[in-house]
């Protein structure tokens, strides 16, 4: 018996069980942060600051769903899902950019507010905060592209299938 | 003609990566909620409230684990069925905890004088719905397992 490397089968079962263990940690994670940040403050800078900041300390858990969305996606061959799965990635990059504009704002502004001994600690927790960000804003656009690219819409595929098949008869032909 | 068995080329190195992973976060979690327990007492409604709250805050690290030793269980030893059935063992206990938890909320919350605290009831909230979501697709899981024709 020969051994051979292949490409993963789609595989119902695994993939339903990966979509259910991501929908648990979001809703763990979100439940978590949502009890933590409320009640909503939105026009509070402490408020925005504290809470993008713990946002931002959630971020792992955060990508590991999204890991777990997109292993089940791709195990499944559930294309319509994993471009879907791919524009949200564009929305949520772009709110991420624009959190992180208004959260430097809010620092900047926080800043001043801050006691002088505490300043260094919470200026070190806002870099973390930004960088974390930053990287997930990157990783979103980067899933986003590779995605995109990796389940073409299903009228280029059928017309490259075409393309193939008519190269095929005109090899013959010659 | 030769047989062809598909295989991933690093597939062994990675469930067992993967198994390995998933015991260790296991293994974290229960020892966290080993030390916090610091003993057993499930008579009282206090420790109960205290410790089912505790195992609930520990729902990620505990789905990630179950589904990285259920792979390699369903693969190496227990096959689809028996994987399926302790999902659904699993999932009813996870929901008997969480109606514990429920009950034990209800009764505090009649005993305090006044509206609760905003803190108190948004924690509680958050137990409710990790346990909930947690339980739930455990079942689910265990259903999806049972229903597949063939052992893996």
């Amino acid at each position: 018996m020969t051994s051979v490397p292949i490409s993963i089968k789609p595989s119902g079962p695994a993939a339903g069980i990966l979509y259910l263990a991501a929908v648990v940690v979001l809703l763990d994670q979100t439940a978590i942060l949502a009890a933590s940040i409320y009640p909503i403050a939105a026009e509070s800078v402490n408020w925005r600051f504290g809470a993008v900041g713990l946002a931002a300390g959630r971020a792992t858990p955060f990508l590991l769903a999204d890991l777990l969305l997109l292993a089940g996606g791709m195990l499944a061959g559930h294309r319509g899902f994993l471009r879907i799965f791919a524009g949200l990635h564009v929305l949520i990059a772009l709110l991420l950019l624009a959190m992180l504009g208004m959260f430097s704002l809010d620092t900047l502004e926080i800043r001043q507010l801050i006691p002088l001994d505490a300043r260094q600690q919470a200026l070190a927790s806002a870099t973390r905060a930004g960088l974390a960000l930053t990287a997930v804003a990157i990783y979103c656009l980067v899933v986003a592209v590779r995605v995109f690219r990796a389940t073409p819409p299903r009228a280029a595929v059928r017309s490259a299938d075409r393309r193939i098949v008519l190269e095929g008869h005109t090899g013959v032909a010659e | 003609m030769t047989a062809v068995k598909p295989v991933h080329p690093y597939g062994g190195v990675l469930r067992s990566i993967a198994l390995l992973a998933g015991l260790l976060l296991l293994a974290d979690s229960v020892s966290q909620l080993i030390q916090a327990a610091g003993g057993l007492e499930p008579g009282s409604r206090n420790w109960r409230l205290v410790n089912l709250r505790l195992l609930f805050t520990q729902v990620t690290p505990l789905t990630v684990g179950l589904l990285l030793v259920g792979q390699s269980l369903v693969r190496s030893v227990a096959g689809w069925k028996r994987a399926g059935f302790l999902a659904l063992v699993l999932g009813i206990g996870v929901g008997v905890l969480a109606t514990v938890y429920l009950l034990d909320t209800r009764a505090m919350l009649s005993s305090l004088n006044g509206p609760a605290p905003g803190q108190l009831r948004r924690t509680i909230a958050q137990v409710l719905i990790s346990s909930g979501a947690f339980g739930l697709a455990l079942l689910a899981s265990g259903i999806l397992s049972l229903r597949v024709k063939r052992t893996a």
